[in-house]
């Protein structure tokens, strides 16, 4: 029976792989927006040329446009253009491969999923005392069933109490000044989107903002709908008077657009 | 061969690290009220040539859709926005814009090309990124699909500025009034006649599925209906017919019109295969029915009836079957339009000595009148269904194009000078 041997390059081949296993395992951090880097345009389209002249009868009828005041415009540059004085045409920058699309999520605040320890603990300790109702009193509250008014609805246990009711209802309220539903459009109208997001440790908003149409249309008016409840949350961010109970802890909120176009 | 527990080991550690994160409840919390308000947005000058007046035409069609806020490019915290580059958002949230456009323009060949971006100024994050090449004199043309492009992806509702309308431009003293046919793009630029005035020309209509628009003429030898390819400038006549033809209207496939004929003082509704040329008759009521309207799967027909007793709107089966009164209000009502997306029936009403422009849903419910003057008539839908232009008459004055959107809270003149009336809205240029 021969013996396996392991033959120098094969040992190479094995230390290098263990190296870059090594090297991926190693976190660099989160990457900084790269302001400068190319954004690739992404769809290519025509504005086909359509000239209309065939249908004008004769060419004596334009001169009888100066009969009205000649509309607006084109005859007329506009002088008060806001013309960047190094306005040479910049010519597209693009020396590298066009693949460097920033992240949308790299410009925000760099996700910290990883809180202090004390958070962490404070936290887990409120997850494990949401399990465990103290006194054995019941909520009286029906499940499930959301209030008509704008009205914070905890059902978690980060406070508990007047305390709390006042600090979410705080927070609807930032979140109600900063949403502009889309009740002008149809199908905008009727959209209700439920939105959630993770509140870091000075009270923003950390990681990824989800949105969910859970009534209405999910076209693209349900897509512009729920962007502009993402909006409103990028936009109140950071909840500075939401009390340090509330950082660490998951956030969804209800924005309801029948109710808001309705008022 | 040590090396596997070791791997083993570290996965293990992984896994369980992930898995101890403890599972946390969610805050729920309801918004039901909002801050509704046209959107902000920012709209720079976009560099290169006529990146100007290209970004000034996207900021006025946004505009008077009702449905934005232009920031004044005074207030612009960030200048030399460099198209290639992510905006400094900060400076975009400090002056509150919700979004941003902003682009480039170069001439490369002779060939005019404009990229253009739309980003999300709250979620840092670019919406859009498109490029439009064409010739450098069409530059208007491009700056209308731009906006197409930001409405429709800030709204979700598809936009309606690069179209054109075809009106009956008034020139001339009241007892000496010229009456052309002329084509404008919708923001009123670029206008130009189509007919030189010798004869009246009267309620032109656009085709939906082209280029193309029918009118009715009135000459010494009597009234007739034209065809008028506005891309090849053919013209023709659908033929004669015994007595006065008036109201054309093209299907919405476009390969029929639909008409009005009036004989001895009554009128009925015709509808013409443009293909064969044969017609048919489609209502045999000895009162005056006009103003047909296509309902946009062309299944049914709206139009104008005085066989109750005075003007009312009803719908009938597009082969004349079954036709029902859907209006029941006070008044009169005239000149009724289906909407391009069939939720809503356009109207004129005349009541207490005003006009109106109205909208009702097709089986009548739910009217509402968006304006009130002294002469408002001839509704038109932009292709959206979103607004409508018609014509405004003062006492004494000339008649202008008006628009309003269907809720009535965006009502503003067109950038047309001139006086017009009877327009009709071009569906979406391709």
């Amino acid at each position: 029976m021969r013996r396996a041997e392991v033959s120098p390059a094969a040992l190479g081949s094995i230390a290098l792989h263990a190296a870059i296993a090594a090297a991926l395992m190693i976190s660099w951090g989160s990457r900084d927006l790269k302001v400068g880097s190319v954004v690739p345009v992404t769809i290519v389209s025509n504005a086909p040329d359509i000239d209309t002249r065939p249908a004008v009868e004769g060419p004596q009828e334009l001169e009888a446009l100066a009969e009205t005041p000649v509309p607006e415009a084109p005859l007329t540059p506009e002088p008060p253009a806001p013309q960047p004085t190094s306005a040479p045409p910049t010519p597209q920058p693009t020396p590298t491969p066009p693949k460097p699309t920033p992240s949308p999520k790299a410009t925000t605040p760099a996700p910290k999923p990883k809180e202090s320890s004390q958070d962490f603990f404070a936290s887990l300790e409120k997850s494990i005392s949401s399990s465990q109702p103290k006194g054995g009193r019941p909520s009286p509250a029906p499940k499930g069933a959301s209030r008509p008014a704008t009205s914070p609805t905890p059902r978690n246990t980060a406070g508990t109490g007047l305390a709390a009711g006042s600090a979410l209802a705080g927070l609807a309220e930032e979140l109600q000044r900063r949403w502009n539903p889309n009740c002008e459009v149809e199908g905008g109208r009727d959209v209700l989107v439920r939105v959630t997001f993770n509140i870091g440790a000075g009270g923003q908003v950390v990681g990824a903002v989800k949105s969910e149409i859970t009534r209405g249309p999910r076209d693209a008016v349900g897509q512009a709908a729920a962007e502009r409840a993402e909006r409103a949350v990028y936009a109140a961010s950071p909840f500075r008077t939401l009390p340090r109970d509330f950082y660490g802890e998951r956030v969804a909120v209800n924005f309801n657009a029948r109710e808001a176009c309705a008022r | 061969m040590r090396l596997k527990p070791l791997m083993l080991a570290i996965a293990c550690l992984v896994m369980t690290a992930v898995a101890a994160q403890p599972a946390r409840a969610e805050i729920e919390v309801n918004v039901n009220r909002g801050d509704v308000q046209p959107l902000p947005i920012a709209v720079p000058a976009f560099s290169g040539q006529q990146g100007a007046d290209i970004a000034q035409v996207i900021s006025a069609n946004l505009e008077r859709s009702g449905l934005f806020r232009p920031l004044d490019p005074a207030s612009f915290i960030e200048r030399d926005i460099n198209i290639g580059v992510q905006p400094r958002f900060g400076d975009w949230k400090q002056i509150n814009a919700q979004a941003l456009v902003n682009g480039q323009v170069t001439v490369e060949g002779g060939r005019l090309r404009v990229d253009f971006r739309l980003w999300d100024v709250y979620a840092e994050q670019q919406l859009l990124g498109l490029q439009f090449t064409s010739s450098p004199e069409n530059w208007r043309r491009v700056a209308h699909k731009i906006s197409d492009a930001v409405y429709e992806r800030l709204t979700g509702e598809k936009g309606y500025f690069d179209t054109r309308v075809v009106f009956v431009a008034e020139s001339g003293s009241r007892a000496k009034r010229i009456k052309r046919l002329a084509i404008m793009d919708q923001d009123g630029a670029n206008p130009s006649y189509l007919t030189d005035g010798s004869y009246i020309v009267m309620t032109p209509r656009f085709s939906s599925s082209s280029q193309e628009i029918t009118y009715m003429s009135l000459r010494p030898e009597g009234s007739a209906i034209y065809l008028f390819n506005l891309e090849t400038g053919r013209r023709e006549s659908l033929g004669n017919f015994q007595g006065m033809v008036f109201a054309p209207r093209f299907s919405p496939d476009g390969g029929k019109v639909a008409f009005s004929v009036e004989r001895g003082g009554n009128s009925d509704i015709y509808v013409m295969s443009l293909s064969s040329r044969s017609s048919s008759r489609l209502t045999s009521d000895p009162s005056i029915d006009t103003s047909p309207s296509f309902s946009p799967d062309g299944s049914r027909i709206v139009f104008n009836s005085d066989r109750s007793g005075s003007p009312q709107i009803y719908v009938m089966g597009a082969d004349g079957s079954a036709p029902r009164r859907i209006s029941y209000g006070s008044g009169r009502y005239t000149t009724p339009v289906w909407s391009p997306t069939g939720e809503f029936i356009a109207f004129t009403k005349q009541e207490g000595g005003q006009f109106h422009i109205g909208v009702m849903r097709p089986d009548g419910s739910d009217e509402r009148i968006l304006t009130s003057s002294y002469l408002d008539e001839g509704p038109t839908w932009a292709p959206n269904g979103r607004v409508l232009m018609f014509s405004r008459e003062t006492a004494g004055g000339a008649p202008r194009l008006w628009s309003v959107d269907v809720t009535g809270r965006v009502l503003q003149p067109m950038p047309y000078p001139g006086s017009g009336s009877d327009p009709a809205w071009s569906p979406l240029l391709n």
